[in-house]
């Protein structure tokens, strides 16, 4: 195995998504244990400073296209990602575990026959092999998962590996974007209000279950999401109950979030909501039943009625705010 | 019972999880899981899989098929996709650690074979919670794939699918045969009837064993998420506000 990594990115119209920076970073170092070289691909369409950008977490040399289209194109992606690949000659390959680098990532590796391992907590090298960690069952156990050989598929989750500045050349590679005619096609994207960021990348979430009472009762949580420039998290109560769409669902069938901070407001903690939010660093439950099993799990707890504790939460964050 | 014409065809690829309030435990001294006195379902995603399959069924004509690869134990996941109303299933027989691309590679063999208009995955299996077997089986058979479907529609062979992407929704056609992947939110899965679960009992399931596949992966530990230090309960009520600014403020440094 020669060692070198490959790392995808995403980006939004005006930046790299931050997961991107992530898996670069994370990416360079997975490719120094293993004594290779870290190439960064930048689809058509990224920052215009692609380069200089990705070589601040990392990136030893960076491949841009030329002649693509900034207009989702997954087929054209797919052989843009081979192709990037052997020029790399690259063993891992590590995407961004969105929506479309998930099912890039799967499509690059059944056509390189590539062992894969998603949603990666942990990558590392042990006896010259890949080895990394994930969450199983849910979250309820974590396995050590090593990968005989290359090569290895590896996608990362947002908000997992730190994203720390590291200069390298980030010496720029041209490759021409492959005419590829698509399967199907794309009829249209309704872009959300960007009002609040991204549930699976937020540092901060206040979500609402079966406790919030309706939709209306949803707006104390909003405010206090303000506040802390938080995402909108619901239980699968709550969703099913038409009170918050099905993209805010957290849990074992809905998304995995891994904030700084999640505050789980009238949830009761059961063992799937958990499945999809035990990656936060610290969680505070605020539930009116003490013996609410959230408060068994939680780091902090709240015993109280959140249409009281929520509101008065906001205002004094408010304050402090507005000191400063 | 008479020919009837076969309108489309639709596979749904379903496999076998241990149901998600089972504890799980580690078998001692060894990387594996113990997985003896757990309570095995079908994987919560490919019902919606089966659902939609089954409505697709219902309005254009035609068959559903399910197959699943697993140990003898997995062959219960088709008798409940039996029951739900699939017309009938194959069981691939293969040892219970495979990884995804061997089992996309199975997969992508015996769905070849019988040929699909459409065929369905769950989204995840909410056990090894790869998101990778079916994306890769469209790749193996050179069809197209959308993703974490919440919204379907086939009409003259081609299909039209919604799903949320961060910052936004994409609606996507495709010429069939194609593939898809089914999230939550594509419908309400229903509940096998009486009449379903004696058919299913009854039912005599085609298995085929599964051909040699290279398995890359290995799991080499295993072992317990680390255990939060326990819930520390601030107080009651507003009078246990001011201690969680403080948290918020001096320790997570969030305002
Ligand atoms: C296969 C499967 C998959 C599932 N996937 C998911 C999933 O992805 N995500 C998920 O969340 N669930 C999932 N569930 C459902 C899960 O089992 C629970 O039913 C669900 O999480 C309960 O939601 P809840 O906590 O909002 O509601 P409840 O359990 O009803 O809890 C409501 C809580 O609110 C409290 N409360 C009420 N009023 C107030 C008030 N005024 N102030 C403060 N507290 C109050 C109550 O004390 C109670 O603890 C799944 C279940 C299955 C079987
Ligand atoms: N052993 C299997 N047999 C049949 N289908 C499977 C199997 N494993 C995974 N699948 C299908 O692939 C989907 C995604 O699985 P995974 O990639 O493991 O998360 C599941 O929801 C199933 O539809």
């Amino acid at each position: 195995m020669a060692g070198n990594v490959l790392v995808f990115t995403e980006h939004t119209e005006s930046d790299f998504r931050k997961v991107s920076y992530e898996a670069v970073s994370s990416g360079a170092d997975l490719a120094a244990q293993l004594g290779g070289t870290v190439t960064a691909v930048a689809w058509p369409g990224a920052p215009g400073d692609a380069t200089q950008r990705l070589a601040a977490f990392g990136a030893q040399k960076v491949i841009v296209f030329e002649g693509g289209s900034p207009e989702y194109a997954p087929d054209a992606q797919v052989e843009a990602a081979l192709a990037a690949q052997e020029t790399a000659e690259a063993d891992v390959l590590i995407f961004p575990a969105t929506v479309h680098g998930q099912e890039l990532a799967a499509r690059v590796g059944a056509r390189l026959k590539a062992a894969v391992g998603s949603e990666v907590l942990e990558m590392g090298v042990q006896d010259g092999q890949v080895e990394v960690v994930r969450a199983l069952y849910g979250g309820k156990v974590r396995a050590k998962v090593r990968y005989e050989g290359a090569p290895v598929v590896l996608t990362v989750r947002p908000n997992t590996f730190g994203a720390e500045k590291k200069e390298a050349a980030g010496e720029r590679v041209t490759l021409s974007w492959p005419e590829v005619e698509e399967k199907g096609r794309v009829v249209d994207i309704q872009k959300s209000e960007a009002t609040r960021p991204e549930l699976t990348e937020a540092d901060v979430v206040v979500s609402g279950g079966r406790g919030v009472g309706s939709a209306e009762g949803f707006k104390v949580l909003e405010e206090l999401a303000d506040v802390l420039g938080a995402a909108i998290g619901a239980s699968r109560a709550a969703v099913d109950a038409g009170w918050r769409p099905q993209s805010e669902q957290v849990g074992q069938t809905g998304k995995v979030v891994t904030p700084k901070l999640y505050i789980a407001c009238g949830i009761s903690g059961s063992i799937q909501h958990w499945a999809g939010m035990s990656g936060s660093k610290c969680v505070v439950g605020i539930n009116k039943d003490p013996q609410a099993p959230i408060f068994s799990r939680a780091d902090y707890g709240i015993v109280g009625d959140l249409f009281e504790v929520v509101p008065e939460l906001t205002k004094q964050l408010k304050e402090i705010k507005g000191q400063s | 019972m008479q020919e009837k014409e076969v309108e489309v065809k639709l596979v749904v690829a379903v496999k076998q999880v241990p149901d998600t309030e089972a504890s799980i435990r580690i078998a001692p001294g060894e990387a594996k899981i113990d997985l003896s006195g757990v309570n095995m379902i079908l994987n919560p995603y490919d019902e919606y899989a089966i659902e939609e399959a089954l409505r697709l069924r219902d309005a254009h004509g035609g068959e559903v098929w399910a197959v699943t690869v697993g140990p003898d134990a997995a062959v219960d996941v088709l008798r409940t996709a039996i029951a739900m109303g699939v017309n009938d299933a194959v069981h691939i027989k293969a040892a219970d650690v495979l990884d995804p691309l061997a089992t996309a590679m199975l997969l992508a063999d015996q769905v070849k074979q019988m040929g699909f208009d459409l065929l369905l995955f769950g989204k995840m299996a909410i056990d090894d919670a790869q998101m990778m077997v079916g994306p890769m089986v469209a790749e193996l058979l050179s069809v197209p794939v959308v993703t974490r479907v919440s919204k379907l529609e086939v009409t003259d062979g081609r299909l039209k699918a919604e799903r949320d992407v961060e910052g936004g929704r994409e609606t996507l056609e495709a010429p069939l045969p194609a593939v898809v992947t089914a999230e939550k939110g594509l419908n309400e899965p229903r509940y096998p009837s009486l009449k379903g679960k004696m058919m299913a009992k009854k039912k005599v399931i085609e298995t085929v064993e599964a051909g040699e596949v290279e398995v890359r992966e290995k799991i080499v530990g295993l072992n317990y998420p680390p255990s939060r230090s326990g819930t520390k309960i601030l107080g009651e009520g507003v009078d246990a506000v001011p201690e969680l600014v403080r948290i918020i403020r001096d320790e997570l440094k969030l305002v």
